[in-house]
Order: C-alpha cells, then sequence, then structure tokens
C-alpha cells in the first residue's frame, strides 16, 4: 500500500465519531477534529489542488494558514467561499468543497497544456505582451482575462450576518502556541486584563504535534490547565480568531470565524466577528513557517513540510505518506522524522544538507534511520504523486523509492504583524531568518516569531514578556515611543532567562513559570542553505507554488534588470497570491540577494501589509449591507410621510420625500403640481433637517459676528436675517438665516446638507480662532423639528389657528394645538412664507394641525422637488450646488450682503486679488432657447469645440409659466447677459441653446414675500 | 441571556445642556461622571458642557435652577427633543454596546456614576452609567430607529451571548 492514509491509532481527531463530506462531488468520511486537507488525505487522496499558471497538480504542503497549493471552494450558494485553505478549514458534516482553476476536472485539467508552451510564458511575460502593436494586445487580453484569478467569485449576495465589535485589554496575546500560553497567563496571572487570540480551533500551537511534558503534565493536559486558568482569571479567549493588522496607536483587528467557511451558523445566523482592539502592550507570539527546498519538481503532491508532516501524523493521526525521504537542513525535521516511523511510517533516508549534525536527536534518529550528511536533493519522480527521489550524497548520486518527501528548509519567523507596527528587523545569516528587532508600537514578539529555537526558552520567553506586560499595565501609555523616537529594543535574549532544559522541576500547582520536560529541547540548529544543488532544473524548482514562480523565473527577471525586490516581486508575482508568500519570500528574497552578490538585508524586503490572512469582504462590511449601508436618518415626519409612500431623496443620511405624488402622476408632474399650489395658494413641507444652532451669552453676538459675514449684530430681538458663512479661504461654506432670540441669544440655521459640516465650523471657530469668548454654542439641529409653510395664502392659514404670524424676517413664539412653537418669517420659495419650530417630539401633532389648515385654504403638501423648482426661479443658492466650495460670496452675487467693515471668518482673504479677477466664475440665469430641459452638471461653452467657460449648476422649469430655466456658473458671468452659449452634457448626450439672463427669474423686487 | 438584556426608549425629558466658560460650580460632576442632583440627572458630556436631564414637567424650573448654576461663566440652552433615550437593563448591556462601537465600555472602571461620549454605528452617542446593570444611551432622535434596529439585529446574531 502507497500514498496517504488514516493511522491505525493516534491524532486529536474523534475517531468514535463519523461525519460526511464531498470534494468534488466525491462523498468522503471523516471526524471532527479534521480539517479538509487531514480528511482527504486519510481518504488517500493527495491531489487537491491546480496551480495558477501551468496548472500544475498539487497536493498539499502545509498543515495551516500559510498553504499554497491546497485552495478550494467551500460551501454554496451565499456561503461560498473561494480559495479556502484545505489545511485551515475544519470539517463539519455536510462540508461541499470543490477544487478550482481547472476545467474540466482536477485530475484531467486541459490547462495543464500551458506546460508545454512555458517557454512562451515566463515570469513578466504579461508585461511583455504590452510591447508591440497595440491591437494585439486586444488579443491577449480577452486570453489573459480569462485566465486570471484561482477561484470563481461568489455570485449570489452573503446570507449571514457578521459584525464588528470593539475590545481593549491590557495585553492582546496573538498566537496561542507554548510562547502564547505562557504570556497570557502570566499576564493574567499579573492582573492585566488579556485577550488571547488563536487562529486554531484548538489552543496549542505546536504543542499539538508534541510529546513534551510541561510541568509534569502532557502537553495536552497541560494546554487544558492553561486554559481553565485564563478562564479563571477573566482572560478573553478567541478561538478561530486570527489577528489581521497592526495599525497605530495599538489598535489591531481580528477576524473570529465563528463557523467555518461554507459553513451554515445556528440560529445566531452570526458567521465571522471583526474585533477592533485596542491593547495597552502586545505580545506576538504567531510562531514561525517551515520553508521548502528548491528541487526539480518540488511542486508534486506527496511534497510537503516536515513539520506538516508531523502534525499530520501527529495531530490527525494521518499518514500522509508510507515511504518517507526526509530532506532538512536542521534537527526539528528530525523529530517529524521521528513522528512519522511512530505513526507507522517508513523512513526510507533522511538527507541532511549539513555536513556535520550530532544533537541528540540527530543521534536518535541515526540509530534509527539511515541519515546521509552533505546531502541534497535533486529532484521528485513522479507525474501526479511522488514515486521516489533523486539526491546527492557527498556528491555521489542517490536514487529513493518513496511516496512522500518532508522537506524542511529552515523557518521563517511571522513577523507580520511585527513589521506592520513599524518594526525593525535583525537578520540572523546562519539560521536564514529575520527576527524581529526594534518595536515602536508596544508590542513584543515572543517565542518561535522572535527566532527562539527549543520548549524550554520558548515558554521562559513568553512567561516573561507576559509579566512584564501585566507589571506595565495600565499605565502602558507612558512608555509608548513617541512617534520620531528610536523605539522600543525588544526584550533581548539577555532579558530571557536561560532555558530550563530538560529535568527541571514541574510546577505541580501551576503558580509559576512552566517548565517544559522535552526529549529533545532545544536549537533546531538550522543551517541555512539557499542554492539548489547541481543538477536541479531550475525550471521546474518552484519558489512560490501558487503563482508559479521558479527559480529560474527569478534569475529571469534578475537578468532583465529587476534588481529591486519590489520590481521583482511585481514582476515575477513572486508573494502576491493568495497565501502571500508565507512560504516563498524568503527564498525568493535569498535568490535575489545571491543574483546580486549582497547580503540579504541589503537587497531588503517588500511591505507587510493587512490582512495576514485573506479575509473575506463581508467581515469588512461587518453589519454594514444592505439597507443598514449606512445609517437611516429619519425625520419625526418620517412616519407620516411614508405612508404616502412617496419617492425619497438621500440627503446625506436623510431621506426626505422628493413629492407627494397623486395616482397616474409622474415625479416631476407631482412635483411641478405642488410648486405651483405654492405660487398659487399654499404648501408645507419638512424642514426639520436644516442645520440649527443656538449661541448664548455675553460674547453671543461677537461670535455671530465672527462666523457670518454678513451684518447681524445690531438686529433687534425677533428679527431675523440672510446670511452667509466664510471659510478661512474666504469661500462660502454655507447659507442661512440668523435670529436674535434675546439680547444673549441667538438662532443660526445653515442648510441640510451642510449642518454637520457647520458643526465643525462653529467649533472651530469657537474653540480654536476665538477661544477667549464667553459664548455658548449648541447643536438645536434636532431639539427643532420644522415645518415650512409657503404661498399666498400662508399667512391666512396660520393666523387661521389663532397664531399671529409675524412680518417678514421677523420671529413670534405661539402655540399650535397647544404645544408651543416658534414660527420664524422667512422664505426659501420666494414666496410668504413660514418656518414653524417645535421640540421634534411634538411635531407630528403640529404637523396634523398644520395641514388640516393648509388643505383648508387649498394647499398640499409639497417635496424637494417642488422646493427646488420654486428656489431656483427665485434665484436662491444651495449648498452642494451653487455653494460648492470654491466660490466667494462676489462670486454668487452676495458682495452687496457682506458686512463692509469685515472682522468676519474669510474677510482678510477675500482681499486677495485672484479672488477679485473679473473673469472669475460668477453665478447667472440660464433660459434654454428653444425649449427642452437644461441638463444640470452641463458644460457652458461658447461654440462646440471650445474650452468650457463654467456649468449648470441647476435646472428646472418656470413654475407657472412656460420655459426651462436654470442656475450657472460662468466665467465673468454677470457682464455675459444676453450672450447665448451651448450647455452641453456629454454623459447625458444632450446639448441646449442658452441665453444667459440674470438669476432671479421670479419676483426680483421680493414683493411677494411681503403683505 | 438574552432576556435579561432589556432596550427600552424612555418618554421625552426635558433636556438642558449647560455649558461653562469660566470656574466650573463644584456642583457639577467631574470630566467622565454622571450624579443625581436635586434638579434632575446631570451629565458631564463634552469638555466644560454638561446635560441635565429631568421630568417634561420640570423645564422651567430645572432651566431656572441650572441658570443659577451657571452664573455668570455658562449659558444653558434647552435641547428638549434635541436627544432619544434609550434604558438598556441587563447584565449584557455593555457587551451590546461594543457591537460597532470603540469605546471600552467593558472596563470595569466604566462603572455606575460614569458618563462617556462615543459613537456607535457612526452615530453619536453619550453613556450613563446608572446601576451595574444600567445604562441610559442618548443619540440623536433621528438615529433612534436605526439604533434600536441595530440593537435588534445584534441581540439576534449574538443570541447565545446577550
Amino acid at each position: 500500500m502507497s500514498g496517504p492514509s488514516r493511522a491505525a491509532q493516534g491524532g486529536l481527531v474523534d475517531r468514535a465519531r463519523t461525519i460526511k463530506f464531498s470534494f468534488d462531488g466525491q462523498v468522503y468520511e471523516g471526524h471532527p477534529g479534521d480539517t479538509l486537507a487531514s480528511a482527504l488525505l486519510a481518504n488517500g487522496v493527495s491531489l487537491m489542488g491546480r496551480s495558477f499558471k501551468y496548472h500544475r497538480p498539487r497536493g498539499v504542503l502545509a498543515a495551516g494558514v500559510e498553504e499554497p497549493n491546497a485552495l478550494v471552494g467551500a460551501g454554496t450558494g451565499g456561503r461560498y467561499e473561494p480559495n479556502t485553505r484545505a489545511s485551515d478549514l475544519f470539517l463539519y458534516d455536510g462540508l461541499v468543497a470543490v477544487s478550482q482553476n481547472r476545467w474540466p476536472s482536477l485530475a484531467f485539467d486541459v490547462g495543464a497544456l500551458n506546460s508545454l508552451i512555458a517557454r512562451f510564458i515566463p515570469a513578466g511575460f504579461y508585461y511583455k505582451t504590452f510591447i508591440g502593436p497595440p491591437w494585439l494586445w486586444k488579443l491577449y487580453e480577452h486570453v489573459i482575462r480569462r485566465a486570471a484569478g484561482l477561484g470563481a467569485a461568489p455570485t449570489e449576495p452573503e446570507v449571514d450576518a457578521f459584525e464588528h465589535r470593539a475590545a481593549f485589554c491590557d495585553v492582546l496575546v496573538a498566537g496561542a502556541g507554548p510562547a502564547g500560553l505562557a504570556a497570557a497567563l502570566a499576564a493574567a496571572r499579573g492582573g492585566a486584563r488579556v485577550i488571547l487570540a488563536e487562529q486554531d480551533a484548538r489552543l496549542g500551537g505546536s504543542l499539538l504535534g508534541d510529546e513534551a511534558l510541561i510541568d509534569g503534565l502532557p502537553a495536552l493536559d497541560w494546554i487544558a490547565r492553561t486554559e481553565a486558568q485564563l478562564a479563571q482569571l477573566g482572560a478573553r479567549v478567541l478561538k478561530r480568531t486570527t489577528a489581521m493588522g497592526y495599525y497605530d496607536h495599538n489598535q489591531l483587528t481580528l477576524i473570529e470565524r465563528r463557523v467555518e467557511a461554507g459553513q451554515a451558523p445556528g440560529a445566531s445566523g452570526l458567521a465571522q466577528r471583526l474585533w477592533r482592539v485596542r491593547a495597552g502592550r502586545v505580545i506576538l507570539a504567531q510562531g514561525a513557517i517551515e520553508r521548502p527546498i528548491l528541487f526539480s519538481n518540488n511542486d508534486q503532491p506527496g511534497v510537503i513540510l516536515a513539520g506538516a508532516a508531523k502534525v499530520y501524523a501527529r495531530r490527525y493521526g494521518v499518514l500522509p505518506g508510507r515511504r518517507v525521504v526526509v530532506a532538512t537542513n536542521n534537527d526539528e525535521a528530525y523529530a517529524a522524522a521521528l513522528a512519522l516511523a511512530d505513526a507507522g511510517c517508513e523512513i526510507v533516508a533522511i538527507l541532511d544538507s549539513r555536513s556535520a549534525a550530532g544533537s541528540a536527536i540527530v543521534a536518535a534518529a541515526r540509530a534509527r534511520f539511515a541519515v546521509h550528511l552533505d546531502a541534497d536533493l535533486i529532484s521528485a519522480k513522479g507525474a501526479k504523486q511522488v514515486t521516489g527521489a533523486e539526491a546527492v550524497v557527498a556528491g555521489k548520486p542517490l536514487s529513493l523509492e518513496a511516496d512522500l518527501i518532508a522537506a524542511s528548509g529552515g523557518f521563517t519567523p511571522v513577523v507580520h504583524l511585527h513589521m506592520q507596527a513599524g518594526g525593525t528587523l535583525d537578520w540572523n545569516e546562519t539560521t536564514g531568518a529575520f527576527t524581529p528587532a526594534i518595536a515602536r508600537q508596544g508590542q513584543v514578539s515572543v517565542g518561535a516569531c522572535a527566532g527562539r529555537e527549543g520548549l524550554s526558552e520558548v515558554l521562559a520567553d513568553g512567561w516573561l514578556a507576559g509579566e512584564l506586560a501585566a507589571a506595565a499595565a495600565p499605565s502602558t501609555a507612558s512608555q509608548s515611543p513617541s512617534p520620531k523616537g528610536g523605539g522600543i529594543r525588544t526584550e533581548g535574549a539577555t532579558a530571557i532567562a536561560p532555558p530550563s532544559g530538560e529535568g527541571d522541576q514541574a510546577q505541580p500547582d501551576g503558580g509559576g513559570q512552566p517548565r517544559a520536560q522535552a526529549k529533545y529541547d532545544g536549537p533546531t540548529n538550522t543551517l541555512a542553505h539557499w542554492t539548489p544543488a547541481p543538477g536541479v532544473n531550475l525550471k521546474t524548482a518552484f519558489v512560490d507554488p501558487q503563482n508559479d514562480v521558479t527559480a529560474a523565473d527569478l534569475d529571469l527577471a534578475w537578468r532583465e534588470g529587476y534588481r529591486s525586490v519590489e520590481h521583482l516581486k511585481r514582476y515575477t508575482t513572486l508573494g502576491m497570491a493568495t497565501d502571500q508568500g508565507k512560504t516563498s519570500n524568503l527564498i525568493g528574497l535569498a535568490r535575489l540577494a545571491q543574483a546580486e552578490g549582497r547580503p540579504v538585508p541589503e537587497v531588503g524586503l517588500t511591505t507587510f501589509r493587512p490582512p495576514y490572512t485573506p479575509t473575506t469582504l463581508a467581515a469588512l462590511a461587518g453589519e454594514a449591507t444592505g439597507q443598514h449601508m449606512a445609517p437611516l436618518r429619519r425625520t419625526p415626519l418620517y412616519t407620516i410621510h411614508a405612508a404616502h409612500n412617496p419617492p425619497w431623496q438621500p440627503v446625506g443620511y436623510w431621506q426626505r420625500p422628493r413629492a407627494y405624488p397623486r395616482a397616474g402622476e409622474t415625479l416631476a408632474q407631482a412635483g411641478l403640481r405642488e410648486a405651483r399650489s405654492v405660487r398659487t395658494a399654499v404648501g408645507m413641507i419638512d424642514v426639520s433637517t436644516l442645520g440649527k444652532f443656538e449661541i448664548a451669552g455675553p460674547d453671543a453676538a461677537a461670535l455671530i459676528e465672527r462666523v457670518c459675514a454678513t451684518p447681524v449684530a445690531k438686529l433687534a430681538v425677533g428679527r431675523g436675517r440672510y446670511t452667509v458663512m466664510l471659510r478661512e479661504d474666504g469661500m462660502v461654506v454655507d447659507d442661512g438665516t440668523v435670529w436674535r432670540l434675546g439680547e444673549q441669544r441667538y438662532l443660526l440655521t445653515s442648510s441640510t446638507g451642510g449642518g454637520d459640516r457647520m458643526v465643525g465650523h462653529l467649533s472651530y471657530v469657537r474653540k480654536i480662532l476665538e477661544p477667549g469668548y464667553k459664548v455658548a454654542v449648541a447643536s438645536v439641529q434636532e431639539r427643532w423639528g420644522a415645518v415650512a409653510v409657503a404661498g399666498p395664502l400662508a399667512r391666512a392659514a396660520l393666523a387661521g389657528l389663532d397664531l399671529e404670524p409675524p412680518a417678514h424676517m421677523g420671529l413670534v413664539r405661539g402655540q399650535i394645538g397647544g404645544l408651543a412653537v416658534l414660527v420664524l418669517a422667512a422664505s426659501y420659495s420666494g414666496e410668504r412664507a413660514f418656518e414653524i419650530y417645535a421640540p421634534s417630539h411634538d411635531l407630528p401633532r403640529i404637523w396634523a394641525v398644520l395641514q388640516d389648515a393648509v388643505t383648508a385654504h387649498g394647499g398640499g403638501l409639497y417635496g424637494l422637488e417642488a422646493l427646488e423648482l420654486l428656489r431656483i426661479e427665485k434665484g436662491h443658492i444651495e449648498t452642494g450646488a451653487e455653494i460648492d466650495g470654491r466660490h466667494t460670496p462676489g462670486d454668487l452675487g452676495l458682495t452687496k450682503a457682506l458686512r463692509a467693515k469685515g472682522g468676519f471668518v474669510g474677510a482678510p482673504a477675500l482681499a486677495r486679488p485672484a479672488l477679485s479677477l473679473p473673469d472669475r466664475q460668477r453665478l447667472v440665469g440660464l433660459e434654454a432657447e428653444d425649449g427642452g430641459a437644461i441638463p444640470e452638471g452641463a458644460m457652458l461653452l461658447s461654440a462646440r469645440g471650445r474650452k468650457p467657460e463654467g456649468h449648470v449648476t441647476s435646472a428646472g422649469r418656470r413654475v407657472t409659466a412656460k420655459g426651462d430655466i436654470a442656475l450657472g456658473l460662468l466665467s465673468a458671468g454677470p457682464e455675459r447677459v444676453g450672450e447665448t452659449l451651448l450647455a452641453s452634457s456629454p454623459t447625458r448626450g444632450r446639448t441646449v441653446r442658452v441665453s444667459v439672463v440674470a438669476p432671479i427669474f421670479y419676483d426680483p423686487e421680493g414683493a411677494r414675500y411681503r403683505d | 441571556m438574552i432576556e435579561a438584556l432589556a432596550i427600552q426608549p424612555c418618554a421625552p425629558d426635558a433636556l438642558l445642556r449647560l455649558e461653562q466658560w469660566g470656574a466650573v460650580p463644584a456642583a457639577l460632576p467631574a470630566p467622565g461622571r454622571a450624579a443625581d442632583t436635586p434638579m434632575g440627572r446631570l451629565i458631564w458630556i463634552e469638555p466644560g458642557a454638561w446635560l441635565l436631564r429631568a421630568p417634561l414637567g420640570d423645564l422651567v424650573q430645572a432651566t431656572a435652577q441650572l441658570e443659577i448654576l451657571a452664573g455668570d461663566d455658562g449659558a444653558v440652552i434647552d435641547i428638549t427633543g434635541g436627544l432619544a433615550r434609550f434604558r438598556l437593563t441587563g447584565p449584557a448591556w455593555r457587551e451590546l454596546l461594543t457591537v460597532g462601537g470603540v469605546f471600552d465600555v467593558e472596563n470595569p472602571a466604566f462603572a455606575p456614576g460614569c458618563a462617556a461620549a462615543t459613537i456607535l454605528h457612526h452615530a453619536a452617542i453619550w453613556i450613563d452609567v446608572i446601576e451595574a446593570e444600567t445604562a441610559d444611551v442618548y443619540c440623536l432622535p433621528s438615529y433612534a430607529q436605526e439604533l434600536a434596529a441595530g440593537w435588534a439585529r445584534a441581540v439576534r446574531v449574538s443570541a447565545n451571548r446577550f
């Protein structure tokens, strides 16, 4: 028998229970605790995927998140998730998994023909397609786009729930291997609030495949005891939770998988949760990733990392092969060999590239297996499965029969988060590894990700970091380095207690630093060995197997001049696949360094960016999907409006009715009818969304004069005035009205769209520009709900409610329906109009009373469509249209309204000559000469093909007369009244001849405002 | 458990904002604190500003009392109707406010008598811890319905936790 299979016994899977799953339609059985990869291996399946470019057959290489080959699509319908690592997908009953990037089947993939044209599609071939006639690219493009991508994108909407949560802690520990567990326990014991995040479904990390004793307990028992102790100490332990990103101020994001990819959540429906964690200190304990070795056909199914083979044997009770060749440059692979042998494999040989190796574990292996020093793999034999290996031992060829090659090219500490946090690295030439050096935030790396080796040292490292972190809490902020500082040197080896080593005293009560009693404790004695042995075919020696980047590709790129690692990466796509080069980047870097003849650190590293592992877009979106994409702000009258089922207009987060169409009416017809009702009788509209601010105190008038560019300080109590507000650069930021409520109290209104911006503007003026003012400023936007009643019969409608309407720009307090109101006589429509303000919770009742009165006078409701027609005809500017942040009061025809003596924000800037140039774009009116609507946003041209001289800001039609009109901003606008221009909108495909006119089309004298 | 968390929209209150630009009266809660006073519940809401919540019928009286407290170094602005209030009751209220939140609401130091201004699901909120298992959350009324819907959703999807 050959190939992978389930071992007769062993592993942490629940052999008493069986669950069914399918892969490419074939139903298999596995056990709880299996990953898809382990279950497939247990079922004898070693072919799990196809590579990106050459469609080469691939098996599983790793046993964790670094897996580059065995990528599958998991789930169906709205739960389908592509590019899921089979080694990181825990089995569940009913799992449906499919292979990717193959046609018609995984076993027979036509795409594999690409291998035959490999010489034509080497590294960078994509870029070379740009060389040549452009028409040729059209041919390439079609083929290349079809070939791009591995898994198919989901086509159905996500069906499950995702949420974002905030969490805070003194100490966040990322990774729950031995170092992380020790760190978390020490920190929790020290009284710190601890969060421990582990990407695996179980705590323990490397201990899950280890036979070590800790504190006298088998590793699994120690893990269980530690987990219980953490719970008792109040630590938050998050399993299946990956630390994805490390941002400024010690903020990290974690993705918690509540269910596996494609799995239906329980009744809660929650599939994943994104945690935003702010931590005082961060302990990174993410371990190290084993590197492959470069030899011919090193991507064959049956070539596996030695550590992964050990995990499959010990943790999952699976034999990934029967006859095993182990290739290594370190001692750790010997542990894998021993584990595989104990599980029932035959170790054909251990090929050690080192010329000398004499540790205890090597000696133990020598007693059981053939161990060859100074030995290198040349090639893997076989087509779709390893059948043997060719090697060279001390210069002599050696041929071996095997169905599994377990390779270990050393270890790459996981420094991703450390680097995302702005850290620096040290280089270890001997082991060929970057390790964390300077930490610029509150992080410290411990255990294997800090380059520590040997269980005792790892435990001691983690424990000490946990103790230090707890001691620093909760005042860690004071220890944060300054942004420009040199950073904090990570606790180096000198700060670490010496390895306890075999025979240390156990801590039976678990009260102190955990002590390991491992049979083979100590360093891995890795001796980096980057150069493939002579005879290796570099064209099939894969550095990045997922993207099919070979050693030959890297060499070619270098020969073509790609000397920067950033350029090399992009040209060859090294490390740009879904695994982000976890197993490949350093090998590629080393090869570039060799070609350059420079040390690896001088060649440099590419940037480590979040996320650490692929994550779903749904997790990033969280709750913000569908109708919750953005919050919906409702006015106090929302329910009343909704009863009319109006078409809604989003205005910021607000929803406002565009109109109240009658049966058979179009939106335009409804808007025009409503506008005419205002012109001829009376209408009412919900204007609760207007920005409103109350300003009170001895310096209230002074603040108002700073904010408003019009004369306002001499307003009498009970009177109001139109005003505009400027930024410091002299541009209009908003307009509104200002009302004097009392001697030291004002009400300032602004536009709906600009309300939130005005909150910031007022705060800026109050707190930054005039911090000494004795004045209080409060946004009362939602304190006051508001209804505007407008039209020639508006006064009569209010008078019928026993309310004495004020004169234009007057203000009175009164009651409607027994409820207190504030009535402001101001008009946006051009008609006599009133704004009735009331506490928002009273507004629905007041609306009902007003509606009866308005209806009794022949009027009705109107929405934003009518409001727009009315204000355009009146020539009133609007924030977001004419007020676009680029125009001065002079541009908008408001020069005469400005306070001559200045003193307002923006006044000094208005003195700049550039803001008074005659050719500035200024407000004009536009009339369509030939009929037809003027396209909003259209360019204003003097003739076709000429440079745009302005644009149409708002467009509508006359309300009671005929004709289409618009407002626009036109270079030297007012001086060009009478000219004919073209209003051209390429996006709408319309061009209209327009006349330039004055911007007020209706009642320019303002007679209709007044009684 | 889910039944242990009650989310109750509250009837309108009289709400007054006090802003001090000079000396802060000793009767006002310290930053980050709230307290019951004879006028009503006084809550620090931002540097130099406090919120007084009183029964709606006590608006006039509360305004007068607060203006006396403000003296010449502060001003009172009536913002009644400007905030909606929810009362959260149950041990899971803290966890609920971590969903879509950014504030360390689970910190044991954020105890009864503490108050905070923060955001939740894009909306500004103010939290007033009344008792160990009771908190008031204030938000703009325009967001109230959306916030309640978000909470209902959070409770549903995390039913095994709340």
